[in-house]
């Protein structure tokens, strides 16, 4: 009788710690987001830079974010596209040009700049757009690495299934690869360096490969992040250009 | 008189603002067009090239935005100065204001602006039929490459409640041109609600007013899977008056008429980008007006032979290239041969009536991020009893640079 008190009760609650130790393949990809996002209202500049061969171009980016799954992009430089904006609003999208004062709906497949599609920039969230599951272990650069399976809650994203490495102990991202439908590897990031931005560690610069041109590449940078909250019209399609 | 307004109207948004730090942005860019624009002879708009119109002219301009707006970004000045001069049978410079508003958020959910804004209602990529306050559009260049559209002097709020965003404008129509004659014309008002409705783009419009057309217009927008996107615009006009040609001469027609607009775009891999459009215009001529008006034309060109060119003259001002038949197709295919860098665009627009297209293919190379080069080539095909056919020239070819700052 005691044993069985004693298995029904006591091994149960002995399990916990080890149960806690290892969440779950969601768990874990919220705290892969904390790295590109920390919090949930914010501004933070992105410098981009694509890279083809020997030439190189930079966009200079603010991206204003209002909770996982809205955000907007004020184009800063260069020169030529000063005054453009983009707004995305879960898997709807908008660009608003100031030579036609119009917000244009765009599909995902119409691109940002350079290897970056619109969601690399604008979306610093992945457990908003994917399910993981721990698929196994590995060793990246030395490192011990559990591998993820994402996989697209919705059928028409731009990738329906990513894997991702991230490390065993901290679950900072390491590298993810991104396939299309039809199984294609797509495109590769690369989380190549972290920081510390108001006092939350944080990935700085994130590389993305073009797994189909590997000559073109594109780098993302972050840096001056700022927790505010903007007000709710900011993030709405005829607001754009307005403010 | 206007630069004073204009002064006043800047100095009293700023120091309502005062105790705000402010921020300033300027960017535009300056560019330079060479057109070259031969005669068609065989319009019977310009029967033997009789128009002469020059065949080489040359376009300069350069635009100013600017923004200045607080910290907090609760209010903000903007405004857009163009300057242009045209080199063709005379030489003619000019400068506009072509944007200068000022806009407060009063509330997180009520914001309010005055001054001249350019506005762009409606989703429709070649026309806007619900565009009742945009600035005129030429379909041949959607995007306005020469930064020339000017706004209209306009006062209104923006109400963002809940989901839905309402728009009140109230559009003076004043007459700032004109030695000691600047007045009033008209009033008229305009209004907008819209709201994403599980993905859907929907906007309801009104106007009227002495100073804009009498309508009622919905507009919808939303995107297929990750290429597809499909668009339509409707609206309802009364009351709009047009001189329309009757036989052997031109009379005020007023009427009630619908525009509607069916469209979509769809990316392809390699973002080659095709967006297709059919335009019922119902204030567009037709096919009976159609046929007065070439007999007008026809008759011009006798009176000219003897010695009387004002029926010509007329017939030339009464061609709204566009504006002559109900039904168009718009086609755009635009092809980034190499991304951010090289891009083959196509623009074909075809009077469904006639048969009759504008076909506008053009190469656009970024040299550098801030430097585009262009050449631009217009055809008009079509018979002479056709819309682009009477069409006074035969073809444009237009080459240009565009620097941005």
């Amino acid at each position: 009788m005691r044993l069985t008190l004693f298995t029904r009760w006591a091994v149960p609650l002995l399990a916990l710690p080890a149960l806690a130790a290892a969440p779950d393949g969601n768990e874990i990809l919220k705290k892969v987001d904390a790295y590109r996002n920390p919090i949930e209202y914010y501004s933070v500049d992105v410098e981009l830079t694509t890279l083809h061969r020997e030439e190189s171009r930079t966009w200079d980016f603010r991206v204003y974010g209002n909770g996982s799954d809205t955000s907007l992009l004020e184009f800063r430089a260069p020169a030529a596209d000063k005054g453009k904006y983009y707004l995305m609003l879960r898997d709807d999208m908008w660009i608003y040009l100031p030579n036609t004062s119009r917000p244009l709906r765009i599909s995902p497949l119409q691109r940002l700049a350079g290897e970056a599609s619109n969601g690399d920039v604008a979306r610093t969230s992945y457990s908003v757009d994917y399910n993981a599951e721990v698929a196994g272990e590995d060793k990246v650069d030395g490192r011990e690495a559990l591998v993820l399976e994402l996989k697209g809650k919705d059928t028409d994203m731009s990738y329906s299934r990513v894997k991702m490495w991230v490390v065993k102990k901290s679950y900072e991202p390491i590298q993810a690869e991104f396939y299309a439908m039809s199984g294609k590897l797509m495109k590769r990031a690369f989380f190549r360096e972290f920081g510390t931005m108001l006092g939350k560690p944080v990935v700085t610069t994130i590389e993305i490969q073009d797994a189909l041109r590997p000559q073109h590449s594109t780098i993302m940078r972050y840096a001056n992040l700022q927790s505010k909250r903007y007000p709710e019209k900011m993030f709405s399609r005829n607001y754009l250009g307005k403010w | 008189m206007r630069t004073a307004l204009l002064c006043l109207f800047v100095a009293a948004g700023l120091r309502a603002q005062v105790t705000e730090d402010s921020r300033l942005r300027f960017y535009g860019s300056l560019g330079n067009e060479a057109h070259l624009t031969p005669n068609n002879p065989e319009s019977p708009l310009n029967p033997g090239g009789v128009l002469g119109i020059r065949t080489l002219t040359n376009s300069s301009d350069f635009t100013l935005f600017g923004d200045i707006h607080s910290e907090t970004k609760r209010w903000k000045f903007h405004f857009k100065l163009r300057g242009s001069s045209e080199l063709n049978s005379d030489s003619t410079a000019r400068g506009s204001v072509n944007e200068a508003y000022w806009n407060i958020s009063i509330t997180p959910w009520l914001d309010f602006f005055a001054g001249r804004k350019i506005e762009k209602w409606g989703t429709g990529y070649g026309w806007n039929p619900t565009g009742v306050v945009n600035p005129p559009k030429d379909p041949r260049d959607p995007n306005d490459r020469r930064d020339t559209y000017r706004g209209v002097d306009e006062i209104g709020v923006d109400l963002f409640l809940k989901n839905w965003n309402v728009s009140l404008h109230g559009v003076p129509v004043i007459r700032w041109s004109g030695q000691g004659d600047r007045r009033l014309l008209g009033t008229g008002w305009a209004a907008r609600a819209y709201r994403l409705i599980k993905g859907v783009d929907l906007s309801l419009t009104a106007s009227g007013g002495s100073g804009l057309p009498n309508s009622q217009g919905l507009s919808v927008s939303r995107v297929f899977g990750k290429a597809l996107e499909l668009h339509a615009e409707a609206a309802m006009f009364q009351n709009t008056i047009r001189y329309v040609p009757a036989s052997n001469s031109f009379e005020l027609e007023r009427r009630n008429h619908a525009e509607v607009l069916v469209g979509g775009q769809y990316t392809f891999p390699h973002f080659v980008n095709v967006t297709l459009e059919y335009y019922h215009n119902g204030g567009g001529l037709s096919s009976s007006q159609w046929l007065n008006f070439e007999r007008y034309a026809q008759l011009g060109a006798s009176d000219l032979a003897i010695g009387n060119p004002a029926t010509l003259t007329n017939a030339n001002r009464q061609f709204d290239l566009m504006n002559m038949g109900r039904d168009y197709l718009f086609q755009r295919y635009a092809w980034p041969i190499r991304l951010n860098k090289l891009e083959f665009e196509t623009i074909v627009i075809s009077n469904l009536r006639d048969g009759s297209t504008a076909i506008r293919p053009g190469i656009y190379w970024k040299v550098r991020p801030n430097w585009l080069l262009y050449w631009i080539q217009t055809e008009f095909i079509g018979s002479p009893h056709t819309e682009f056919g009477n069409v006074q020239i035969r073809r444009s070819s237009d080459f240009g640079f565009r620097y941005h700052f």
